[in-house]
Formats: C-alpha cells, sequence, structure tokens
C-alpha cells in the first residue's frame, strides 16, 4: 500500500504538484492521467526518490520513504520509463539481471530468473537472452522493459508512459497482458499516461490531476458514469457513456436463456413456445449452431429447415466480451440480442441491447 | 589477440634489421657518406621515444579521463566550460613553445619535454571524454538511477562503457598525434627519434632525417593499429 500525504513539490515559486493525498491500495493499478505539466511524473517519481517532495509525506507499508536510502529504496520498486532505456551495451538478459546483481544473488539464481521473466512476457529465452536492444522491436522492447522491472520481484511497479512509443494495435495487446500479469503476480502499479483509453483499459483507480491538483481519484467506472466538474467531464470525452460499457463484461448483464439441442428438441417445445418467437439451437453438446424460429418447428425435419445455421461469432459473444464490444457486433449485425458463450463456444446466455442501454441510463444518473 | 601481436613483431623486426636501413637510406641519398645516425642505433631511439610517448600520454590519460568524468558530475559542473575552455587553449600554443617555457623552470632533457608533451595531449582526450559522457542519453541514466544504482554504479557500468568508444578515439588521436610530436624532445636533449632528424637537419644530411622520421611514422601506424584492436575488443558496437 502507497499513502500521499499532503505532498506538494514546489519549483521555485510554482508548484509542480500540490497537497495531494491519495491512497493506493495493494495490488491495484493506479494510473496517474492528466495532461501535459499536470504534475503526473513529478508525483510518481516522488515514490521512488527521483524527485525528493517539498513537503509532505509517502509511505510504502506504513514506512516513509524519506527514511530510505534512495538506492535501497529503489531496488525494491520496478521502474519503467517510456523510451525504456534498456542499456544498449548490455544484452536483454544482462539488462534484465541488473537489479538482481545489485542484490549479489548467485549467479545460477540470476540466470533461471531471467528465462522465467522472459517466459513470462512471452519472449523466447533462448532466442532473445543474448540479442542486444538495438536487435528488438518496439513491442519486444517494452516487454523486456517491463521484465527487466520485475526481476527483483519487487512489489510495486512504477510506470511512466511506458507503451507510449508503441504502435496503438501491439499497444493494446501489451496493455492486455500486462494486467494479466500484474492480476497474476499481484503488483501494486502507478502508471503514468496521457491516453484516457489506456487509463480506462487498465486502471483499478484513475487519479486525474490539473496543474498539479488531483481533481478526482475514483474507479474508472465511477469517473466516466459520474465526474466531478466539467474538466474531468472534457478530459473523459464525450464518449464517456461508451467508454463505460468498456469496462464492464457481457457476463455482468446476461440473462438466462433458453435452447434446443437439434436432436432432443420436442419435449421442450410447447413450453419454449409461451417465451418467444425464436430459441437458440445448439447441438447436443451445447455449442451454439444457429437460431430457430419456433412457430415453423414441430418436428425435427422442420427443426433443420428452420434453422438458421450460422457461424457462432456473428450471433454471440463471448462472456468476456465488454459491453462496447458487444453493442458494437449488435449494430454491426442488426441485431438486438446476442447469444454468450464461454470458452468452449457452448451457450451460457444471452445479452439484450435493451438491457445495455438501461444500463447506460443507470451510470449516467448516478 | 594473436593478430595483434604480429604487427609489432614486424616492426620490431624491421627496426633492429639496421643493415636493411642502411641500404634503402643509401639507394635514396647516394651521395651521403654517412647514412645512419651514428650516435645511437635506431632500437635505442625507438625505446627513448617510447618513454616519453608512454609517460606523457599516460599521464595525460588518467589526467583528461579523471578532470573530463570530474567536469561531467553534479559536483564539478560548473568547470565544465573552464575544462573545455582551457583544453582548446592548450592546443592552442605550439609544443615548442610550451618547450622553451618548461626549460626554464624544468632545466633540459626528459621532464620539459614530458610537460610539453603532456599539455598537448591532454586535451583530445579530455575534450572526447567530456563528449562521449554527454553522449550517453539521459534517459539511460535515469533508468540506471530508477533502479537503484549508485553515482559511481552508474558512472561504470552505464556511463563509462557507452563513452568507452569516443574516449578511445580520443586516447588513439592524441597518443598517434604525441609519437610525432615527441620528436622535438630531442631539442632539448631528451632523446628519441627527434635526434637523427634533429642532427640531420644541423649537418644536412637528409639521411638522418629520413631515418628519424620514417621510425616514427611506422611506430604511429603501429600504434594507431594496436589502439584500433583495443576500441574494437572493448567497445560495444550496437
Amino acid at each position: 500500500m502507497i499513502e500521499l500525504i499532503n505532498v506538494s513539490k514546489k519549483y521555485g515559486d510554482i508548484f509542480a504538484v500540490k497537497d495531494i493525498s491519495m491512497t493506493i491500495g495493494k495490488a491495484e493499478i493506479c494510473v496517474l492521467i492528466g495532461p501535459s505539466g499536470c504534475g503526473k511524473s513529478t508525483t510518481l517519481k516522488m515514490i521512488n526518490r527521483m524527485v525528493e517532495p517539498s513537503s509532505g509525506d509517502i509511505l510504502i507499508d506504513n514506512e516513509s520513504v524519506a527514511e530510505l536510502k534512495p538506492e535501497l529504496l529503489r531496488r525494491r520498486i520496478g521502474y519503467v520509463i517510456q523510451s525504456i532505456g534498456l542499456f544498449p551495451h548490455m544484452t536483454v538478459g544482462e539488462n534484465i539481471a541488473v537489479v538482481p546483481r545489485l542484490l549479489k544473488w548467485e549467479k545460477s539464481r540470476v540466470a533461471a530468473r531471467v528465462d522465467e521473466l522472459l517466459e513470462l512476457v512471452k519472449l523466447d529465452a533462448l532466442k532473445y537472452r543474448e540479442k542486444y536492444p538495438s536487435e528488438l522491436s518496439g513491442g519486444e522492447a517494452q516487454r523486456v522493459g517491463v521484465a527487466r522491472a520485475l526481476a527483483a520481484d519487487p512489489p510495486i511497479l512504477l510506470m511512466d508512459e511506458p507503451f507510449g512509443a508503441v504502435d496503438p494495435l501491439n499497444r493494446e495487446r501489451l496493455q492486455y497482458e500486462f494486467v494479466k500479469i500484474q492480476k497474476a503476480l499481484n503488483k501494486t502499479v502507478v502508471f503514468v499516461t496521457h491516453d484516457i483509453d489506456e487509463a480506462i483499459r487498465i486502471a483499478d483507480k484513475i487519479a486525474i490531476l490539473k496543474a498539479g491538483e488531483l481533481v478526482q481519484y475514483d474507479t474508472p467506472e465511477n469517473m466516466l458514469a459520474a465526474p466531478v466538474n466539467k474538466f474531468v467531464h472534457d478530459f473523459v470525452g464525450v464518449d464517456r457513456a461508451l467508454k463505460r460499457l468498456s469496462r464492464f463484461k457481457v457476463g455482468e448483464l446476461m440473462r438466462p436463456t433458453t435452447s434446443i439441442t437439434m436432436v432432443n428438441y420436442s419435449t421442450s417445445l410447447d413450453e419454449m413456445r409461451k417465451k418467444g418467437r425464436f430459441s437458440w439451437v445448439t447441438d447436443v453438446n451445447k455449442r451454439l449452431r444457429g437460431w430457430a424460429e419456433l412457430t415453423k418447428i414441430s418436428t425435427e425435419k422442420e427443426l433443420n429447415e428452420a434453422l438458421t445455421e450460422l457461424d457462432a461469432d456473428l450471433i454471440s459473444a463471448h462472456v468476456d466480451t465488454s459491453l462496447k464490444d458487444a453493442l458494437s457486433k449488435m449494430l454491426e449485425h442488426g441485431v438486438k440480442t446476442l447469444a454468450v458463450v464461454d470458452d468452449d463456444t457452448l451457450l451460457i446466455g444471452e445479452i439484450r441491447m435493451a438491457d445495455i442501454v438501461d444500463f447506460t441510463d443507470e451510470g449516467d444518473s448516478s | 589477440m594473436v593478430k595483434a601481436v604480429l604487427p609489432v613483431l614486424i616492426f620490431a623486426a624491421f627496426i633492429s634489421n639496421m643493415a636493411l636501413w642502411e641500404g634503402l637510406l643509401r639507394f635514396l641519398f647516394p651521395r651521403e657518406k654517412v647514412f645512419l645516425y651514428p650516435q645511437a642505433n635506431l632500437s635505442q631511439l625507438v625505446g627513448e621515444h617510447l618513454v616519453l610517448v608512454l609517460v606523457s600520454s599516460a599521464l595525460a590519460i588518467i589526467v583528461g579521463l579523471s578532470i573530463g568524468i570530474f567536469v561531467t558530475r553534479p559536483a564539478g559542473k560548473d568547470f565544465l566550460r573552464i575544462a573545455n575552455e582551457l583544453s582548446s587553449l592548450a592546443q592552442t600554443f605550439p609544443p615548442v613553445a610550451v618547450l622553451a617555457l618548461a626549460v626554464p623552470l624544468l632545466g633540459f632533457g626528459f621532464k620539459p619535454t614530458i610537460t610539453a608533451l603532456f599539455t598537448y595531449s591532454v586535451l583530445p582526450i579530455l575534450r572526447n571524454t567530456i563528449a562521449g559522457l554527454e553522449g550517453v542519453p539521459l534517459n539511460t541514466i535515469e533508468a540506471a538511477s530508477g533502479m537503484g544504482m549508485s553515482r559511481l554504479q552508474i558512472l561504470g557500468r552505464i556511463e563509462l562503457p557507452l563513452a568507452l568508444k569516443v574516449i578511445l578515439a580520443g586516447i588513439r588521436i592524441s597518443v598517434i598525434v604525441n609519437i610525432g610530436t615527441a620528436t622535438i624532445g630531442a631539442v632539448v636533449g631528451a632523446g628519441g627519434l627527434g635526434s637523427p632528424i634533429i642532427s640531420g637537419l644541423v649537418r644536412d644530411n637528409p639521411a638522418f632525417v629520413l631515418e628519424g622520421a620514417l621510425a616514427a611514422a611506422l611506430l604511429a601506424l603501429l600504434a594507431d593499429f594496436l589502439i584500433g584492436k583495443a576500441e574494437q575488443s572493448l567497445s560495444w558496437s550496437h
């Protein structure tokens, strides 16, 4: 847990950071965001004492960082910066090994750790260990940067626009992978960005800063639903309702649904006709096959004719898809309902457009 | 290593083969009566010359590196401009003038020559040390610092290795120029390959001049080759 208590940083007469107090929970990703010069990087750098606060205190697990020797403090905190700062004269393996070596780990332990971390960030250890940073693509270098920060298994990671130099496609992939790693390893992360989409994608909590002051500190869901003022409102963007949908998964709004199987359908047919005209059709294994208009069916043969067999991809959404993507799919295919499937494309429910719309209303009124 | 040793052996064999030198100089200057500088043989002169060069260059490397490192630290930042200007100023003095100024203070012989050569060689090393260290990207240093390296560790593990190529280039230039310049030591009696040159000029014997000049040139080429090899094997190339 990281606590900032009335932290300020003054350069001359100007406050770069003014009286910020906030608590970053254990194993949370806290994103600091705001326009250029808002003090987000300065705030981040005060945590590992790259910048010394003018007043206030910062506690890590109830221990003031001011009492620790900066070098020792920093070896316990992973650090990733925008340009990654990989050391060009060291191989990927040597770069990752920097902090373990500073901590005087044994050679064999360092080597094992390097390989383990490369696998963690999805780089083949044999292939990449001996490469030099100049031989890496932007995305690969970024992965190595993350691996290096994780090397000594620090409980805290500080990341200053780490994905800033990566192209949008790779950036999104890196973000998802990073969140996965973070959840698996339970790291407390403080992450600086100016990209609101990135913040919404990865954050557990977002802190919006303006001219050195903390304007709002909240979950992305709450911030998108209820910006505290016009600045936050403008900053999160006019499409905040849509952005908010991206924070929720289909599973959260899913309704139970009924279906008929392609073989043994007749038993439940009458009952199902009462519920609606259409039904999802699955095979015996509950795997989604398509949908059928119930009024037309009374025999197995008719089912085969009535069945509109469709690529499951077109009429369904995975349970972990965001509401935003599900809505987008509905609009794209002109349907009001999507089947919800699990990892094995087995039917587990359905999601309706009306429910999503109601859900956004709820958010707005809160 | 083998590749570096071979040219040294060839050079040594060539320098010590006086019959070959005599034949060469006789062929080029058939009208002279004496072809080889009589006071000392070439190996001895090369040895004296090497001592002058090695001592003055070693001093220049130690001082140039130290000052270069000092003025690029936060504590020595204020001296950066002075260091740059002083070293440029030193270069504008002709070495003979430095020698002339040093003799009244230090007497004849070895000491004033070393002083002059040192003053002259320290500049390229200092300048390249500063340039090399300042060329290390700030974010690389920030990353190192953020990972918990101390100032000394950053200097030793990050800054110097990254600046090494530029620093070695400065040392290379300095040493090569120094080998040529060291011939002026003969003027104040410090010996070396300048002796046959001065003697040749005084006695109007071009064979002596060529003997010293050619040997100095070969020595410079050899040094260039060896430091180049060191550059290749010591500095990173990615």
